[in-house]
């Protein structure tokens, strides 16, 4: 199905008629009304408004300086993919049915009710076109967290059966069978079996109580196990008490990246209801970025109190024993540039602890430019690594990525983040691209110390 | 009643009263409504000095963004630095200031502030062209952006004439008086807010970000 964004009536808050945009693409699911539709996604974004939500949706200036900070933008220069012109639905609903002078607006009709031909038109613009990466939440001179508010605008989107179908299957997938990629409790048993003769270490599986619950992405069970392994290894060697844990081993959330709150709790809470049953004080979670959001940022709303242990990306685990001196790792003479992950530096806040890590294997680490939190996104995150009508504008904006590694002039990338090394890799075979993706914590692995 | 009178008089009162408690019900407004919790586990930052830090921080910092885009942000400054002097170191404004308020401070010179002024109305031209040109603010431009800028130019325009026409300038400076009444009763509902509102959401999103230990 196709749509295109219609002129709209002028009113006070009308756009440029002359901004046309092209023929969109949308997904959707189910074959409720409209007024079903808009009456669900009315309701998704009214639970988002709050003191906060509203500040920033009275606060925008249209200056346009978010577009100059997001890969979509700077790839194609098409207005469309302005990150704040992605809020637009949400805005308008609150404009006209919440805020300050709402009663006025529909009063005189100065602003027209949200429509699901606006929802289908915005559908490419807050999945296939935003990886919720918070560039442009940096650059906002009224400091709006514009990639925050992408994600409930998509929340309305998948109440009104408007999330790209690739997407919301890989999702529903996760929600029945327990992980997006067929990674279930079996199929996860036979690879920490399969990982453990592999590495010739011990896998914990199902222990009955542990200080850390581990958890793994299902990109890393499927395609790069080798990660169970890397794990297992490390924390073996500290001698840690851990265990994976059938009930909850699965740390990706399709549901929070879908728009789904019910999925995103459902998949949230059996993290921690895992942590909670094997008495864990540490819930370890893998290179993941999104997976990072879902349960250090949002498990708490999600649990609705406090989480009763500490959650830590492997990453800043890492950054701990290391930089504690309780593993010791081989200085490794290698030149490699480091992949931020978005949602574990720069909106994650542990932009840090990959490069104490770095520090200690002796890595030639060549930064990025930008770097570190400036980091360009790699273009697979937030879902968008699953639409595959998203796959050509995916390639477009890695080439921003490609341009950067190669500036630096390191033949390897390392990453904390298994969806962005598969980001990479896909994008490696496309573009016929010689240069290598690889997991920090496997290179952690291959270079322990072992005490005598 | 004279234009000048009216303007000084009943307009302005009304564009007082409308300006005061239309900026108290958008505040109070968004005041009023219920707060996030945060429950995750802070990292461990002052969270109110992060707040704190982020209305200081994008003041000056605007992260990573192309060349491009750092000629507007110089016309956007030099705007707001312009409109400052403008309206807080005129000499008749600040006369203004002192017979309603009681309280004055030394002005610029009379040349400081024209030419001030006039850099002030070329800043709004080159926002306006900018509007007019680029794709990216012509798809958010609205009714808001445009009216706003006029009426601000239209005030300042306004002000310069009367100020450069010396004896005999009474039309010009109803004129003057008139059209800040028309900007007080609009500054309530549009952009204009933004004067307040960038407190707000500065500091919303710096606690956020420093509650997660993210760069501010």
């Amino acid at each position: 199905m196709s749509a295109t964004i219609k002129d709209r009536a002028l009113d006070l808050q009308t756009k440029d008629a002359a901004a046309k945009t092209e023929a969109l693409h949308f997904d959707m699911h189910g074959n409720d009304s409209d007024e079903e539709r808009l009456s669900r996604a009315m309701k998704a974004f009214a639970r988002n408004v709050n003191r906060t939500t509203a500040t920033y949706m009275e606060s925008c200036i249209h200056c346009g300086i978010c577009a100059e900070a997001c890969h979509y933008y700077e790839q194609t220069r098409d207005p469309k993919y302005t990150p704040v012109w992605k809020l637009e639905a949400f805005k308008q609903a609150y404009t006209r049915e919440s805020g300050p002078f709402a009663y006025v607006y529909r009063l005189f009709d100065l602003k027209k009710p949200v429509t699901v031909e606006q929802l289908q038109d915005w559908q490419e613009l807050v999945y296939d076109s935003c990886t919720m990466c918070g560039r442009c939440s940096l650059v906002c001179p009224m400091g709006i967290d514009i990639a925050t508010m992408v994600g409930f605008v998509r929340q309305g989107m998948f109440e009104a059966g408007l999330a790209p179908k690739d997407l919301r299957a890989v999702a529903e997938r996760a929600k029945v069978e327990g992980s997006p990629l067929g990674a279930t409790a079996d199929v996860f048993e036979d690879r920490i079996e399969w990982m453990a003769d592999e590495h010739e270490t011990e896998v914990f599986f199902d222990q009955d109580k542990a200080d850390i619950l581990v958890t793994m992405s299902s990109i890393e069970i499927m395609k790069y196990p080798n990660a169970i392994g890397a794990t297992a290894k490390i924390l073996n060697a500290l001698g840690e008490s851990w265990t994976f844990r059938s009930e909850g081993y699965e740390a990706t959330n399709f549901g929070m990246m879908t728009g789904s709150v019910e999925w995103q709790r459902e998949m949230t809470m059996k993290l921690i209801n895992a942590a909670i049953d094997c008495e864990a004080k540490l819930v370890l979670l893998p290179e993941c970025g999104h997976a990072y959001g879902a349960l250090r940022w949002l498990g708490a709303a999600m649990y609705g109190q406090p989480l009763p242990f500490k959650v830590m990306n492997v990453s800043e685990y890492l950054a701990d024993v290391i930089g504690s001196g309780r593993l010791k790792v081989r200085k490794v003479d290698q030149a490699v540039t480091f992949h931020d992950p978005c949602q574990i530096s720069r909106r994650g806040g542990a932009t840090n602890a990959p490069r104490v890590v770095m520090e200690a294997l002796g890595l030639d680490l060549r930064e990025m430019t930008p770097g570190a939190d400036d980091n360009w996104c790699c273009g697979g995150g937030g879902g968008v690594m699953t639409i595959q009508r998203a796959k050509d504008l995916r390639y477009k904006v890695f080439e921003l990525k490609m341009d950067q590694v190669e500036k630096t002039g390191a033949k390897t990338v390392l990453s904390t983040c298994s969806n962005c090394r598969q980001s990479f890799n896909d994008a490696k075979d496309h573009f016929q691209w010689d240069k290598d993706i690889d997991s920090l914590l496997e290179l952690v692995a291959d270079n322990i110390v072992e005490d005598d | 009643m004279t234009l000048s009178e009216f303007a000084s008089g009943p307009a302005l009162i009304v564009a007082i009263g409308v300006f005061v408690l239309g900026v108290a019900w958008r505040l109070g407004f968004l005041l009023r409504m219920k707060k996030r919790v945060d429950k995750s586990e802070s990292r461990g930052a002052n969270e109110r000095l992060g707040g704190l830090w982020m209305i200081a921080s994008r003041t000056i910092n605007h992260g990573p963004i192309s060349d491009r885009i750092k000629a507007p942000i110089a016309n956007a400054y030099l705007m707001h630095l312009a409109l400052a002097i403008v309206i807080f170191a005129a000499e008749e404004h600040i006369r203004l200031i002192q017979e309603t308020f009681g309280v004055s401070w030394p002005h610029l010179p009379g040349p400081v502030v024209t030419i001030s002024s006039i850099v002030l109305l070329a800043t709004v031209a080159v926002t306006v062209y900018r509007r007019l040109k680029h794709p990216v603010l012509r798809l958010l431009s609205n009714f808001d952006d445009w009216f706003s800028l006029l009426i601000t130019a239209l005030v300042v325009a306004t002000g310069l004439t009367a100020g450069l026409a010396g004896e005999n300038n009474d039309t010009l400076v109803a004129l003057h008086v008139l059209s800040f009444d028309v900007l007080l009763i609009w500054f309530p509902f549009g952009k204009l807010m933004h004067a307040f509102l960038l407190f707000g959401s500065r500091y919303a999103t710096g606690v956020a970000f420093a509650h997660k230990g993210a760069r501010i």
